[in-house]
């Protein structure tokens, strides 16, 4: 039996809003503050906010364990509680996009970053996400067109939904084939000519952020379940 | 590595009164250059030998499995705390 054990490497230094940072922030009335989990320890950051008058808005995403924190995979408006997004203005603290990008798709609101090694604040908003989305979408359309798919399903402990492939396998009228394999190498798809459309079980993400790399379609699985339904939320959303 | 706290001699701790003879170090990509210099100070702690995942670390929905056929008693995960899985989907 292996044992797991769980490191999050917190930030040794404390988490503060440079002054000019935080009269950019002054204008918002409120704010919901969300950051990686190296970065949730934000007493600094909160008591900074509240002098100027700016009321925060705290949660988590569902998946995860740490105030403040959110995940990749929190990429859904069901990921949090809604009043959140109701703030003035989404702030996320610390490095990189692909947390962020989880805040984006979920909410389609542009989302400041405060890096805090490099002290700066920067902003993403939906035009980060174009390429995926207009692909994605395409790649949809081809789904409902297709006639043999293969689901990919990952060994990952966390990603592991063969249930839900297995469902897919039930429920499409398509001609489905179940794909296993620990870390997807999409070149791989390759091998499978005869596969027209992949379906993702692993991790969301990967029906955004990889689909304009792969060399074949490919659409997210709780899409697949019910496609005429995503179209018509991929539709509202251009 | 000087930036994040890696709880360093909280796995000394846990190694030496466990006994774990043999532990597995996953690392997320920022981390991954430091990994050396980890072991190194780990081992000066313990009497145990360390291994160094690969491969990924997507989050804690990817920990490395079926490394008990290596005679790995302890994983430890960097990077990440606990993640809340849906079984039933996303």
């Amino acid at each position: 039996m292996v044992e797991f054990l769980l490191i999050p490497a917190y930030s040794k230094e404390e988490v503060v809003l440079p002054s000019e940072i935080l009269d950019t922030l002054s204008p918002y009335k409120s704010i919901a503050i969300f950051a990686a989990v190296q970065f949730i320890k934000l007493e600094n950051l909160l008591a900074q906010l509240k002098e100027k008058g700016i009321k925060t808005i705290t949660t988590h995403g569902k998946r995860t364990s740490g105030k403040f924190q959110i995940l990749g995979c929190d990429c859904y408006h069901e990921s949090f509680e809604e009043d959140v997004f109701e703030a003035d203005a989404i702030l996320y603290v610390g490095d990189g996009l692909f947390h962020p990008k989880a805040l984006l798709l979920a909410q389609r609101k542009p989302i400041l970053l405060f890096d805090p090694i490099a002290k700066t604040l920067k902003t993403i908003s939906l035009k980060h996400l174009e390429a995926q989305e207009k692909k994605y979408k395409g790649n949809l359309l081809r789904f409902m067109n297709a006639k043999t798919i293969g689901v990919l399903v990952s060994t990952k402990p966390g990603q592991s939904y063969l249930n839900n492939a297995l469902l897919l396998k039930k429920k499409s009228d398509k001609e489905v084939f179940i794909f296993v394999d620990d870390t997807f190498n999409y070149a791989n798809m390759e091998n499978y000519p005869f596969i027209d459309v992949w379906v993702n079980t692993a991790c969301p993400r990967i029906g955004f952020d990889d689909v304009t790399a792969m060399p074949k379609p490919l659409i997210n699985i709780n899409d697949a379940l019910e496609p005429e339904k995503a179209l018509v939320r991929y539709e509202r959303q251009s | 590595m000087g930036n994040y706290d890696l709880e360093e001699q909280r796995i000394i701790d846990k190694v030496n009164s466990g006994k774990y003879t043999k532990v597995l170090l996953q690392l997320p990509d920022g981390l991954k250059t430091e990994a050396g210099d980890l072991v190194r100070r780990l081992e000066k702690g313990t009497s145990a030998t360390y291994l160094i995942w690969f491969g990924t670390n997507f989050g804690a929905c990817d920990l490395p499995i079926g490394v008990q056929s290596l005679g790995v008693q302890l994983v430890i995960a960097f990077g990440h705390n606990k993640y809340v899985k849906d079984v039933r989907g996303w």
